[in-house]
């Protein structure tokens, strides 16, 4: 677009905060991926034609974290299924049928351990939380790591992502709630500051408000200031590795919605079953937040926010920024999705990669000042070697470099590109095999039509 | 950048030179070492010097400039012989000069307008005037006869085109911060000493060429990447 219009062209208006989150019904089926972003693995203790019930516990990861089901009914299938990540992860799918709740205790029977002699951290476990304190990885719980070596609790009260306002509509919604959760994680991490980072908007709102032990800490509202692997370092003062673990410096880093899911584990003993979600159309601009179950597709979504009427041409799962293009519509959602972008036809940037003409916006945008001009260059002639020189590995997948590239040059690709098969020698061949038909599609017509769904002989193999 | 009155074949062969020397020989947009434009204008002008003689094309046209060339006065007057312009006519474009060089104030106007939309950052022509004042203001005070005062080079023949159009192509140009304030100071200082000491009148395009060759040097002068510090940290 010519830069001169941008001056006058002002952002259209949203209405932002939303009156009331609303809940969508439990869909007609779930398909829960037992793979989170290559860092959660989960193994699955279901059979295919298992009844399950309500918050039963199906899957567990190697740090005894548990995954429930959101729906009652019946196992029909485990299956590789596209992620939201672009990926082919195994998930066990459920139909909806008769059954009720399981109980907490039924739950923590389940896990193994009784719930009055369980640890703190078990119990959250079997609910589904991983607890924040912890490290992420298996290897590092060896160490001796109690709640009381925190001393930063960040809570982040903005999202990252242009056109997701999950925290935000929870930080105004439910705030009493957001400062009883500072109380509970004060009891529980005793030595740790507490501060809230929000957007400027928001801390504008809830100044004053906020009780004197908290601090209240504001970014700027451009995406580039919003960067949580820039923001948090900068903040704490605190460096962090490129893999980053907080818990392991001393730090939980949780967002408002991990807070509430946290207390709603502590107090009530809920498991974690659903995540909000912002639904937002590029053009008209568009949004709205909801609550989803684990599991739902993004058709079911799209019918049920009545955006589907956009006939939207691309789907991102994640946001505009970050997020990631779906191959279908019935990729399931899952708790590491944020949002839904919707792109028209007539919006999606060409991105045909012209040539570059070295104007180095990319670099200057950089967050972490990589050279991309140069990476992308030799990544676009096979020469993987000399761009390994640049450390393309140290790229947080921002984004921002293809974003401002007025040759619309797939930039971020380019990075990935070299992280994945650069160390082949320069014989860059990678091989698609798979089919990008989701196997869901039979599954979604069958399902979604059938009357007696706990009972489907159709695709129960 | 061409003179008044030059030849139709001398256009012809320049934009011949331009496309398949400048541009194509090195694979095209983007990947040229040098400006394209500026290494044609440095061929014609060492092949057909007779052709670049900017107050031999301008003196059969009955107009009330003085018919001389205003960096000629600098190289031989120095200061002394700056008494001929007020500094209004050269902002209006009153001197003798090429075609597209002299109108100082359009050129300072589409300059502006680059900036503001986004086309060009503002480091490489903000270091390439600060060259010029700078270098300039160093050979004045050493002798007023060497050179002319520092607002006379600003405002007199090829200085804000190289500023502002020139210096600022991307394609031969840094990237990152530091090297652009390296690249456009060394340029405007570079002019300065070829106006002053070269046998060219003008030496914007060798100014430029050099300066486009030392680009992928100094670019090698780059931010700390975030993150690396970590692996010595850690």
């Amino acid at each position: 677009m010519n830069p001169l219009t941008q001056l006058f062209n002002k952002p259209p208006t949203v209405k932002l905060v939303d009156d009331e989150v609303l809940n969508m019904p439990a869909p007609d089926y779930v398909v829960l991926p037992m793979d989170y972003t290559q860092r959660e693995l989960y193994s699955w203790q279901v059979e295919i034609g298992d009844q399950v019930r309500q918050n039963q516990i199906i899957a567990r990861n190697s740090m005894g974290v548990c995954l429930h089901t959101p729906i009652s009914g019946k196992v029909f299938d485990i299956k590789p299924v596209w992620s939201e990540k672009g990926v082919h992860v195994p998930a066990v799918c459920i139909t909806r049928g008769a059954g009720d709740i399981v109980s907490t205790d039924e739950i923590f029977d389940q896990y193994g351990v009784s719930r009055n002699q369980a640890s703190f951290d078990d119990q959250l476990k079997a609910l589904g939380i991983h607890p924040p304190w912890l490290p992420l990885a298996i290897d590092s719980v060896t160490v001796n790591h109690t709640p009381e070596v925190i001393t930063n609790l960040v809570v982040v009260g903005y999202d990252e992502e242009p056109g997701i306002y999950i925290q935000y509509n929870l930080l105004i919604q439910k705030f009493d709630a957001v400062v009883q959760g500072f109380n509970l994680l004060k009891k529980i991490l005793p030595n740790a500051t507490q501060t809230l980072l929000t957007d400027r908007q928001a801390s504008l709102q809830i100044k004053g408000q906020l009780p004197q032990n908290i601090q209240l800490k504001s970014v700027a509202p451009q995406y580039s200031a919003r960067l949580l692997d820039t923001n948090i370092p900068k903040l704490l003062n605190i460096r962090f590795d490129h893999d980053r673990d907080y818990a392991l410096q001393g730090a939980v880093v949780i967002s408002i919605e991990r807070l509430l899911v946290l207390m709603a584990a502590i107090e009530d003993s809920q498991p974690f079953t659903t995540k909000h979600l912002t639904v937002s159309n590029k053009a008209p601009a568009e949004q709205r937040t909801i609550r989803i179950h684990h599991g739902s597709s993004i058709r079911s979504v799209l019918e049920f926010t009545g955006f589907s009427k956009h006939k939207p041409e691309c789907i991102i799962a994640g946001g505009p920024m970050k997020g990631i293009a779906q191959f279908n519509d019935l990729t399931p959602l899952t708790r590491s999705t944020d949002g839904i972008h919707l792109i028209a036809e007539d919006q999606i940037a060409s991105g045909s990669g012209e040539s570059c003409i070295n104007c180095g916006a990319c670099t200057r945008n950089c967050p972490v000042n990589l050279q991309i001009h140069l990476i992308g260059r030799y990544v676009e002639f096979n020469n993987f070697n000399s761009a390994k020189e640049f450390h393309p590995e140290l790229c947080t997948e921002c984004g921002l470099c293809s974003y401002v590239c007025p040759a619309q040059r797939p930039l971020v690709q380019f990075v990935k590109l070299c992280n994945q098969y650069g160390n082949q020698k320069n014989e860059h061949t990678p091989k698609i095999e798979c089919s990008i038909e989701s196997p869901l599609e039979e599954w979604d017509q069958h399902c979604t039509t059938s009357a007696d769904m706990g009972s489907c002989p159709h695709t129960c193999h | 950048m061409l003179p008044v009155g030059t030849p139709w074949w001398l256009i012809v062969t320049g934009c011949l030179l331009m496309i398949f020397i400048g541009k194509k020989l090195f694979g095209g947009i983007g990947a040229y070492p040098a400006h394209p434009v500026m290494l044609t204008y440095a061929m014609l002008h060492i092949s057909w010097p007779q052709h670049f003689d900017n107050t031999k094309a301008l003196l059969h046209f009955d107009w009330d400039v003085p018919m001389i060339d205003v960096l000629q006065i600098s190289r031989t007057y120095g200061q002394h012989g700056e008494a001929l312009f007020s500094w209004q006519d050269l902002l209006m474009g009153n001197q003798v000069a090429a075609i597209g060089n002299g109108q100082i104030l359009f050129i300072l106007l589409g300059g502006i307008l680059l900036l503001l939309m986004n086309a060009i950052s503002w480091h490489i022509p903000t270091a390439f005037i600060l060259g010029v004042v700078g270098m300039s203001a160093i050979l004045n005070l050493i002798d007023p006869g060497l050179s002319a005062s520092p607002l006379f080079h600003l405002l007199s023949a090829s200085t804000l085109l190289g500023a502002f159009f020139l210096a600022t192509e991307s394609t031969t140009s840094p990237v990152n911060p530091i090297p652009m304030l390296i690249y456009g100071l060394l340029g405007g200082v570079l002019l300065v000493l070829l106006r002053s000491f070269s046998s060219h009148i003008d030496g914007i395009a060798f100014t430029i060429l050099i300066i486009n060759f030392v680009a992928p040097l100094v670019d090698r002068i780059t931010p700390g990447i975030r993150g690396m510090e970590l692996e010595t940290h850690a």
